[in-house]
């Protein structure tokens, strides 16, 4: 069991290493606020991302919100029905819906989101249909993790809240999510994860433009559909790639550290 | 505070879970200040007889309850066996509930104070009220816990073996704490322990099942009574340790 782990341990290091290596070459440039301000020439072999960073700040941060808005309300109507959401078969149709939508392939989502928000809904190729599609997408990954981090806490809080009078959004707010906060920063991150490495889904619904968005409305190129261009459709754009994959990878790392930050300052002010 | 004008009747109560009928055809009444224990072989019912004076048992899956529950005007507080603290501080957790009730700050904080006093615990927490109450040791939180019950003014206050979870000095402390109590509130205590039911009790009701059909009250009366003249042959099995 030791051997197989350090082997799946040394494997990963391999591909790590293999990937970062030549995307850190690029860390000095990708850092350059010319670079993350620019516009893109020459189709992108040249000049910066500053419209698809816009682009996918915009798109994900709509997206988040729309996830946690939506999502948080279904785990806590889930949470709130306790053992009994065994033995309803709305809540367990629900819960087998939310499973098998989690599993389904990003492109399905691009399709759907295409014709429903695209189409039916007449928001074109814009940040709006891309960040609605993102919201389905992650929903199910979100309101699954925070469920199991809501029935990850004490079975007691129930009763005990109501044993005290104390209301459904008291319990909620002041008693479940300080003491789950920690499963819900990883709820929140992991979705952030799915919605940030997504192209599939955005090809179809954002759009490609390369310019500056004036509305959620506009076309909005987000950085993982551009990194899929430079390295598929144009010659001689993969170090352009690498540099914006790296970007990319900051822009999830500096996002987790501040989750975490910010949910630890809520929970603490939250004791008091 | 529980005045003879305060009651809790429990009028027929039974309690099922699915097919099983754990207690059945319950009538009690609980009136004044006291200590009454409710003793019986595990199994008895007794706990979910406390959830069910309580008006819990909705959150038990698959219980269903029979009867009637009466506290008339009068709070019912109720303690749990594990000591839980909210994830807030300790002033929080003792006043959350009267700032929900709309309670000015000013309110809260005496009233969290008087509570804090009543269970025992103010002395040894008035410097740290902010501080998370999840630091509190074992027999701090379950005083906590009685705190966060007393703060509403219940007239009565049921215990679900408070001090099973504690070493025997802390259970010596929340036993203390509920003998100085029960000057003012009526205390219903559910415990195994029969030399704690005897120490802190004036009334002790004996519940088991001696059919197989559900737990009935065996036997209700004075504590010492009880141990000095068994009404039942199965209590006096019970009391001398024989039984349960």
């Amino acid at each position: 069991m030791r051997y197989l782990s350090l082997f799946s341990l040394g494997l990963f290091l391999l591909f790590a290493v293999s990937m970062l290596i030549p995307a850190l070459r690029e860390l000095p440039r990708a850092l350059d606020a010319g670079y993350l301000l620019g516009v893109p020439e020459a189709m992108g072999r040249a000049g910066g991302i500053g419209p698809m960073l816009f682009s996918t700040l915009l798109i994900n941060g709509l997206a988040l919100v729309m996830t946690v808005g939506l999502g948080l309300p279904l785990a806590l109507f889930l949470w709130e029905r306790g053992d009994r959401v065994a033995r309803h078969s709305l809540q367990r149709a629900v819960i087998l819906a939310i499973d098998l939508l989690a599993g389904t392939p990003s492109i399905v989502f691009g399709l759907f989101g295409s014709i429903f928000f695209c189409r039916i809904l007449g928001l074109g190729y814009s940040i709006l249909a891309g960040a609605a599609t993102l919201a389905v997408m992650t929903l199910p990954l979100f309101a699954r993790l925070a469920l199991d981090a809501m029935q990850a806490s004490p079975a007691a809080y129930r009763p005990l809240a109501r044993s005290l009078g104390l209301g459904r959004r008291t319990t909620a707010l002041r008693i479940l999510i300080p003491s789950v906060w920690q499963g819900l920063v990883a709820a929140v991150v992991l979705s952030w994860a799915r919605a940030t490495s997504e192209a599939a889904a955005l090809l179809f619904t954002a759009g490609y433009a390369t310019r500056w968005p004036e509305s959620l409305l506009d076309s909005g190129r987000a950085l993982p559909v551009h990194i899929f261009d430079l390295a598929m459709n144009v010659s001689g754009g993969d170090a352009m790639a690498q540099r914006a994959a790296l970007v990319l990878l900051v822009l999830t790392t500096v996002f987790v550290v501040v989750c975490r930050k910010f949910m630890q300052g809520v929970a603490q002010w939250q004791i008091t | 505070m529980a005045d003879y004008l305060s009651r809790l009747s429990v009028r027929g109560l039974g309690v099922h879970y699915g097919r099983r009928c754990a207690v059945r055809n319950v009538s009690l009444e609980f009136s004044g200040p006291g200590i009454t224990a409710l003793v019986g072989p595990s199994g008895a019912g007794k706990s979910s007889l406390l959830l069910a004076c309580a008006g819990l048992m909705g959150d038990v899956p698959g219980a269903r309850v029979d009867g009637e529950v009466d506290p008339g005007d009068s709070g019912v507080g109720i303690v749990f066996q594990q000591p839980l603290a909210f994830p807030l501080s300790i002033a929080m957790n003792v006043g959350l509930a009267l700032r929900e009730r709309g309670r000015s700050a000013t309110d809260v904080d005496a009233r969290v104070a008087l509570a804090l006093q009543q269970a025992g615990l103010w002395t040894e927490v008035k410097d740290r009220l902010r501080e998370s109450a999840t630091r509190l040791s074992g027999g701090q939180l379950q005083r906590l816990c009685i705190a966060r019950s007393l703060a509403l003014a219940p007239s009565f206050l049921l215990l679900d073996e408070p001090c099973s979870s504690l070493d025997p000095m802390s259970a010596k402390v929340v036993e203390n704490t509920l003998r100085e109590l029960s000057g003012s509130i009526h205390i219903v205590i559910v415990t195994h322990n029969l030399a704690q039911a005897r120490r802190l009790s004036n009334r002790m009701i004996v519940l088991w099942d001696t059919d197989g059909g559900g737990s009935q009250v065996l036997a209700d009366g004075p504590t010492e009574t009880m141990f000095r003249e068994p009404p039942h042959e199965l209590v006096k099995l019970y009391l001398d340790g024989q039984l349960g």
